[in-house]
């Protein structure tokens, strides 16, 4: 069984406590109370309030904010993507960052490159190098990644405007890169 | 049982290809054909019939509310629709794999009674074997890449779930969510909490290892479960007629109803449940397997499909609830509560 709970999705919420209005909120908290659920978004210490005060048959617990920090944490000035934090955009999926900031989810691989100054800090993440397991062929390069999701994008938009020929020429490239890095090669 | 085993223990296991935009920002005819290769690397695997595949448009909501109740399907791509959402089965339900939901590829995989460490090397093998068809998006520093950041890393979410009655009516289940978010963890309900199930999870899958997290996962579980256990031995010797009152009735409404939501059901059982492991209920034959097996089987896609077969009226069929109704009052005949 997975829990719908599993899934909620940060972001969606405002990002200052529900209840003191001052702190950032941390904790997703949702109450059980006579078969009825209600969901609040609080700071640390106006969670654990809730908590110590729930009594009897009445139900507190709580998630934590997974994207806590997210929108709050201000990037470096020496951003190089940075034009100002909300025109911050992937240049290779679209996605923005008030696209992220409201939805919670990252558009392609190359956002994690695009966004990393705001994905420091991600609920659960810890600093330092990948521990589990790895891709059993070596991975493709992270400038190939982007190159192919840039020319799948380049195209897409190229056949939307019917400029066929310049398609045809994107088409191929994609066709050169996918047998570099075909699974097997 | 076992010390380390599981009520339910669940793994579920997200990737994605690194040449396509993550599902939500791609196009249909990407989604297509990924889901594609991967049909076609599971049709090259195994013996024949390993392996059953569907697009998830062709799959009813009753269907997929089944698959939901036997922990085969998240409820979140239930609900989704579209061109390239696929589905696919391994080995009748010993693990299963979802496509183009949130991520491009989430495998899921159930053991009741088990361990997770069980469930991920299911889930290990099926992933090398889409790996044959896909490029994964891979980073040295993030690891696997998600759509959602907090998945990145292994991509490995564990869930243990556990059966906590007596902490959430003592009103102590906030101190131990709190707790739990102190050690990485999170919990959650199922149900909606209806019989104090709930399921206990790792929230970050960043610096850490796939077996590192099911040990986590299972340690913090098995506490909570060993807390509850005192809790509920506090709670019979300091309350024993209140305690009584609560199992006896349930019990007296499990036999005598003639209709019931799956909500009422979950709790009924559960606390004839806690009856039978408190010495309250005479009924050895309820153990974990067979209390979990009875609120799968009382579920409104399982009764949809196993008892009103062909003709069911879908998941708003009125008849759902007199059968889960009739379902306990066989089931519980004659059970008494010890005196």
């Amino acid at each position: 069984m997975f829990t719908d709970g599993s899934e909620w999705q940060p972001g969606t919420g405002g990002m200052v406590c529900e209840s003191c209005g001052q702190e950032p909120a941390s904790v997703h908290v949702v109450r059980i109370e006579a078969g009825s659920v209600s969901h609040s978004h609080l700071c640390k210490e106006c969670a654990q309030d809730m908590t110590d005060q729930s009594e009897g048959a009445s139900l507190v617990f709580a998630l934590p904010s997974a994207l806590n920090g997210l929108i709050a944490g201000a990037a470096p000035e020496s951003s190089g993507h940075r034009l100002g934090r909300q025109s911050l955009v992937c240049g290779v999926c679209g996605t923005t960052l008030t696209d992220l900031s409201q939805s919670g989810l990252l558009g392609c691989a190359a956002c994690y490159e695009v966004f990393a100054e705001y994905l420091k800090g991600v609920a659960g993440s810890t600093a330092g190098a990948h521990l589990g397991k790895i891709p059993r062929r070596s991975p493709i390069g992270a400038g190939e990644q982007r190159e192919v999701l840039r020319l799948k994008r380049m195209l897409d938009e190229l056949v939307e405007s019917e400029r066929f020929e310049e398609a045809a020429g994107v088409r191929d490239r994609l066709a050169e890169l996918a047998r570099d890095i075909a699974p097997g090669t | 049982m076992n010390a380390d085993c599981l009520l339910i223990g669940s793994v579920a296991l997200s990737r994605n290809e690194a040449t396509t935009a993550f599902p939500h920002a791609a196009d249909s005819a990407a989604l297509v054909g990924l889901f594609g290769r991967v049909s076609t690397a599971l049709a090259a695997d195994g013996q024949p019939g390993e392996w059953e595949t569907f697009e998830l448009d062709a799959v009813s909501p009753v269907q997929r509310a089944y698959l939901v109740e036997r922990g085969l399907m998240t409820p979140s791509f239930s609900r989704s629709r579209g061109a390239g959402r696929g589905f696919a089965l391994y080995q009748s339900g010993r693990a299963s794999l979802e496509v183009n939901g949130l991520d491009h590829i989430h495998l899921l995989g159930s053991r009741v009674g088990g361990h997770l460490s069980e469930a991920w090397a299911t889930l290990d093998a099926i992933d090398d074997l889409v790996e044959s068809a896909i490029t994964y998006a891979f980073d040295d520093t993030w690891g696997y890449l998600t759509s959602r950041p907090a998945d990145a890393g292994t991509g490995v979410r564990a869930y243990a779930t556990v059966h906590i009655p007596g902490l959430m009516v003592s009103g102590h289940l906030g101190g131990v969510a709190m707790n739990l978010i102190s050690l990485g963890l999170v919990l959650a309900p199922l149900w909606e909490g209806a019989g104090g199930f709930f399921q206990v999870s790792n929230r970050g899958c960043q610096g850490t290892s796939e077996l590192l997290i099911a040990e986590t996962v299972t340690a913090a579980a098995n506490e909570v479960e060993q807390r509850e256990r005192s809790v509920r031995k506090g709670l019979f010797r300091e309350h024993p007629v209140r305690v009584k009152d609560h199992i006896g009735r349930a019990l007296g409404v499990a036999q005598q109803a003639w209709s019931m939501t799956a909500g009422e059901a979950v709790s009924l059982v559960s606390a004839v449940w806690v009856g039978v492991t408190i010495g309250v209920v005479d009924a050895p034959w309820l153990g974990n397997e067979e209390a979990l097996a009875l609120i799968r089987r009382v579920q409104p896609g399982h009764l949809a499909v196993d008892e009103l077969g062909a003709g069911h009226g879908g998941l708003d069929d009125p008849r759902l609830d007199e059968v889960r109704a009739r379902i306990l009052r066989e089931t519980f005949a004659g059970v008494r509560v010890c005196t």
